[in-house]
């Protein structure tokens, strides 16, 4: 009872924070709100500005292209409900102004700017064009990112032009498929015989991981390795009253969790692992027979279970309550 | 009752479709809206199923009955305008491993909704156990046989443990499942502001294998129950214009745990005894916790195609479960059990500080400079407890203190990258990294990692792309204390240097150990013919933990691969892939038994661990007969083999003979494991909506595993120091399965 009432007493805390939160930003929002229900109205037809040839003159040629991009959410946003002016450009808003390459009927492309391998635009260049609508949210990050400090264009993991995937435009069917572009051993670990269920379409990289980039060591998507696993494994947080370090400073000291042969997502099997770190005297010392209960079964484990951390008051430095 | 629902929902669902108007164009309307979608029900078969208990490693995070199915279901409902749209998917209804969601959404304003998940976690099938669980986390044996076993001799106990575990030890499932539910709001009222709320709640029920004590040769092995609620509310605003962005978050993550404690009998103590002993066990499961986190990031585009970036966080992670008392054992009783308080009130402040600056001053020049502090702030107070009862069984009066082991955590770096040609770009870099931690309770207050670096991408045809990195780092570590060991457990009064249980003053810790790094790793990718891809892979990497006489003294691990990726002709697809690694760890050890065998150079043992991987796969997606024929073809392979190789440098020697003997390092038996994934299915599309599948999969896993083999909830014949315990006996066993499956879907 008195753990429920303090568990209720931190979320009806949190929810109050929640609430404060979402009240200042609707102050912050009103003035923005009203703008909001003119920038949602369907805008009148314009011609397009000079240079610029409109979205029907490019479909009229590129008829193909042009329904397979009806599928995407980018053509329903540019071409049917645009927000914005450069929304309004429809195709042009990323291909660049068009009228020279329409009246030169297609052989000229001054002024387009194209994307893929053979656009003359560096990727840098192509990214930028993605990145004047896409800077945000989960985009914050990308400048200075692993992926886009080695070149890495949005268009080799999105594709604009074709709903290739269900969400997100990717470039292949799924998440996993679009990463193992690359990191093709990560994808043979999902094989592994310890494995969290990515395999089975229960997660995916961007689980933990966000590719655009973020203020964490390998694009996780918390504030550390740990805050990741807690997202589903919030029972090893505590804290708790005898800790084990090792634990504390970092899940992957001892596990790997993109796939192991070893149970539990271990990287060396116990009691092998334990003993990397354990010399102090008798049985953690000691080489082992394999067939004694300080190997089989659960190995170290079969007494020290708690090793993420106990809160029993006799646990101290044992773990096994 | 709940098998075959999403046949009959969707055979239902099925119907009603064919009956709705269609529109010009072949579309489907429904109240004057757009209606599409897929819906594909059917059944499967097994031609062979793994038993019940082989089934564990089957379905591990499945659920497969041989039953009808809904396979696939896909709702779309969209405004003319396509402007507004309403989504429901629902994959495997009516299973345990099933999803639905519901997205509602208008397109560039606002977007809803809501998933529920269920994954299944099957850890073994061929649990068993003696006890019954009276209460939810007690489990309780027949006094009859605690009183039996108390009054037997030792010598007769293995015995009569052994036939009562025969004809007691009854089957348990040993499976959780985890449910979630999950809802999502995103409004974007203009497009510079996105404000975002998502909250999750996750259950997890179930019971998963634990291991207690008692004294080594009376182990217990539990089915622990689980029952915990994780509650986690995330909300977002940002607002982005074209030169800056500002992003505001808060997380919330509540965690319950419902069962608090694990008790239950001790098979050989009817009664509770100070000195032989107590009748019942008590383990303090996870504790309530909560964590707050508000974390506010933001990016300001500068001159030159600059950009700043930086994020500041800040987290808050309480804990103040009760504590329970320190022994259930009713004959033990001291002053100094008294608690020294109700509760741990647990605190910790987590903080985060992250800046990076980004430029290409010009185009062919880039650099890059960020800084990363985490610090980890541990302000839980320290709890000393005059005495402590270990495992229920024996009173300690030795004070004990708690310890809280706060780190502060660096980050730095820099690079320049160069495009020396035009398709030729080098970088050079150099990051660093250190670790301050709390010298009271770990071995090494101080550690510093360098790494300079540099890679290199090299696209001199259209259709190759080369990427190469190397790195080199060195960590060196300020004055290791090997104390520090007993530092966090004893106050400080009771440090003794040559306390018994200290650990080797020659273990180097592998995470605050010296170490040399050396990483390569290598990447092509050939885009032959627009429709050939070939992408080469390797990677090296290699930890020399150069001054470390005892622990973790080398790490290394390779990989090769190659992924192909074909497409000759329209509607035909090949693809094949190969992977293969090997990890390879060094350890040195030494057994310590005292008084007088802590430091004989002779029981050093080294252990060396190695795992070699190879992983295939090949595939092919087809239109046998275009737009009236498709076949889907895909194997994956993957085998693995462990060896835990153990030898001593010198014969044991200077000991008595069971010190020498116990000294004597041994080669376990390897570990290998493979698993076939093949999957075929053929589609014929009778119309343009309608289509009938028929489809086969074969799945072998195989696995060899000393450890778990041949384990039973009795292992004293094994080891007959294990007369005395009692295990699950949770086996991860082979597995056949052969399975037809047989579909007809629409699509509309």
């Amino acid at each position: 009872m008195e753990t429920e009432a303090w568990v209720g007493k931190q979320g009806g805390l949190a929810a109050a924070l929640v609430v404060l939160l979402v009240l200042v930003f609707a102050q912050w929002m009103a003035p923005s709100l009203a703008e909001a229900q003119n920038a949602g109205a369907p805008q009148p037809t314009t011609e397009p500005p000079p240079g610029y040839a409109g979205s029907e003159a490019c479909i009229e040629c590129h008829k193909d292209p042009a329904a397979t991009f009806a599928k995407t959410v980018h053509h329903k946003l540019f071409l049917k409900h645009p927000r914005t002016d450069k929304e309004r450009l429809g195709c042009e808003a990323c291909h660049g102004p068009g009228l020279a390459h329409g009246e030169a009927e297609g052989k000229t492309l001054d002024g387009l700017k194209t994307f893929g391998k053979k656009s003359p635009l560096s990727v840098a260049e192509q990214n930028a064009i993605c990145l004047e609508c896409h800077q945000k949210t989960a985009r914050l990050y990308w400048q200075g990112g692993p992926h886009e400090s080695r070149d890495l264009a949005c268009t080799d993991c999105h594709k604009i032009m074709e709903a290739v995937s269900e969400r997100r435009q990717l470039a292949k069917a799924t998440v996993i498929e679009t990463c193992s572009q690359c990191h093709i051993q990560r994808r043979a670990q999902l094989m592994r015989s310890s494995h969290m269920p990515l395999r089975e379409g229960k997660m995916d990289c961007v689980s933990c991981h966000n590719p655009h980039g973020t203020a964490t060591e390998k694009q996780l998507k918390a504030n550390s390795v740990n805050e990741v696993c807690y997202t589903c494994h919030a029972e090893k947080r505590g804290p708790f009253l005898w800790e084990h370090p090792p634990v504390t400073e970092s899940c992957s000291n001892c596990h790997d969790p993109h796939g192991s042969n070893h149970e539990k997502l271990l990287k060396v099997a116990k009691p092998r692992l334990c003993q990397q770190c354990h010399v102090e005297s008798r049985h953690p010392t000691r080489p082992h027979d394999p067939f004694t209960r300080f190997v089989f079964n659960r190995s170290c484990t079969n007494c020290h279970s708690q090793i993420h951390g106990s809160n029993h008051p006799s646990a101290a430095g044992r773990f096994q309550r | 009752m709940k098998r075959g629902l999403g046949f009959v929902l969707g055979s239902f669902l099925l119907s009603g479709f064919l009956l709705l108007p269609s529109r010009a164009g072949g579309e489907t309307e429904i109240f004057g809206l757009k209606l599409d979608g897929e819906v594909e029900v059917g059944g499967r078969v097994f031609v062979d199923r793994p038993s019940k208990r082989d089934s564990g490693k089957f379905e591990e995070y499945r659920d497969i009955p041989e039953t009808g199915f809904l396979r696939d279901l896909r709702l779309r409902l969209e405004s003319e305008d396509e402007s507004y749209s309403l989504e429901l998917k629902a994959r495997e209804a009516g299973e345990d491993d099933q999803n639905f969601l519901l997205r509602s959404s208008k397109i560039g304003r606002y977007e809803f909704e809501f998933e529920w998940d269920q994954i299944p976690h099957v850890f073994s099938r061929t649990g068993r156990s003696p006890y019954s669980e009276t209460s939810r986390g007690v489990f309780e044996l027949p006094d009859a046989i605690q009183t039996t076993l108390q009054g037997a001799a030792a010598a007769a106990r293995p015995g009569i443990l052994q036939s009562f575990l025969a004809t007691e030890a009854r089957d348990i499932d040993l499976e959780t499942r985890w449910d979630s539910a999950r809802f999502l709001l995103k409004y974007t009222p203009t497009p510079d502001w996105d404000l975002r709320a998502e909250y999750t709640r996750t259950h997890k029920e179930g019971e998963r294998p634990i291991g207690t004590t008692f004294v080594f040769t009376n182990q217990v092995e539990l089915p622990e129950p689980i029952d915990q609620t994780t509650h986690d509310m995330r909300v977002t605003a940002e607002l982005a214009r074209e030169q800056w962005q500002l992003q505001l978050s808060y997380n919330l993550s509540l965690f319950e745990n419902d069962v608090d404690v694990l008790v239950w009998d001790n098979p050989l103590r009817a009664t509770d005894s100070a000195t032989l002993g107590s009748s019942r066990g008590r383990l303090d499961l996870a504790p309530n916790n909560i964590a707050h986190t508000v974390g506010l990031t933001g990016g300001l585009n500068l001159p030159m195609r600059s950009r700043l970036t930086g994020t500041f966080s800040y987290g808050l992670r309480l804990q103040d479960d009760n504590f329970v008392p320190h022994t259930i054992n009713s004959a033990i009783s001291d002053p100094g059990l008294a608690l020294p308080a109700d509760s741990l009130e647990g605190e910790v402040h987590t903080r985060l500080l992250n800046l990076q600056f980004t430029s290409r001053p010009l185009q062919d020049i880039s650099v890059g400079v960020r800084y990363r502090l985490y610090d980890f702030d541990d302000q839980t107070p320290n709890l000393t407890f005059p005495a402590k009862v270990r495992t229920d069984m024996t009173l300690i009066t030795e004070p004990t203190t708690s310890s809280r082991f706060s780190y502060t955590k660096h980050n730095a770096g820099a690079d320049v990258g160069w495009r020396l040609l035009s398709p030729l770009s080098l970088k050079v870099g150099y990051e660093w990294e250190r670790w301050d931690r709390d010298e009271r309770h770990r071995e090494v207050n101080l550690t510093d990692e360098h790494t300079p670096k540099v890679s290199l991408d090299y696209t001199p045809l259209d259709w190759l792309l080369l990427r190469a990195s190397y790195a080199h780092s060195w960590r060196r570590i300020s004055d290791y204390n090997p104390f520090a060991h007993l530092a966090h457990t004893v106050t400080p009064e009771e440090f003794v240097v040559d306390a018994p249980q200290a650990q080797s003053t020659l273990l180097r810790k592998y995470d605050q150990a010296d170490r040399d790094r050396d990483r390569v790793d290598f990447l092509a990718q050939l885009t032959l013919l627009d429709t050939l891809m070939i992408t080469p892979t390797v990677s090296y990497r290699n930890d020399d933990y150069k001054n470390s006489a005892l622990g973790l003294q080398d790490d290394k691990s390779w990989a090769a691969g190659l992924d192909i990726s074909w497409s000759p002709m329209e509607g035909f697809t090949l693809f094949a892939s190969y992977m293969r690694e090997e990890f390879f760890a060094r350890q040195r050890s030494r057994y310590r038994e005292p008084p007088a065998q802590l430091e004989n150079p002779t029981f050093d043992w080294v252990a060396e661990n190695e795992d070699r991987i190879d992983t295939f796969g090949v595939g092919i997606d087809a239109a046998l007969i275009p737009k009236k024929l498709d076949l889907r073809l895909a194997w994956n392979y993957s085998r693995a083999t462990g060896t835990m190789k153990a030898f001593n440098p010198v014969t044991p020697s200077g000991g008595t003979a069971a010190q020498n003997r116990s000294a004597t390092a041994v080669d376990f038996p390897d570990i290998e494991d493979s698993l076939h994934q093949l999957e075929a299915s053929l589609r014929y599309h009778i119309t343009p909506a309608w289509f009938v599948r028929i489809g086969y999969i074969f799945e072998m896993f195989d696995i060899t595993d000393f450890r778990t083999d041949d384990i039973q909830p009795f292992m004293g014949s094994v080891d007959p120091a294990s007369g005395t315990s009692i295990f699950l006996g949770a086996q991860v066993r082979d597995y056949t399965a052969h399975i037809l499956t047989f579909s007809v879907g629409y699509k509309f």
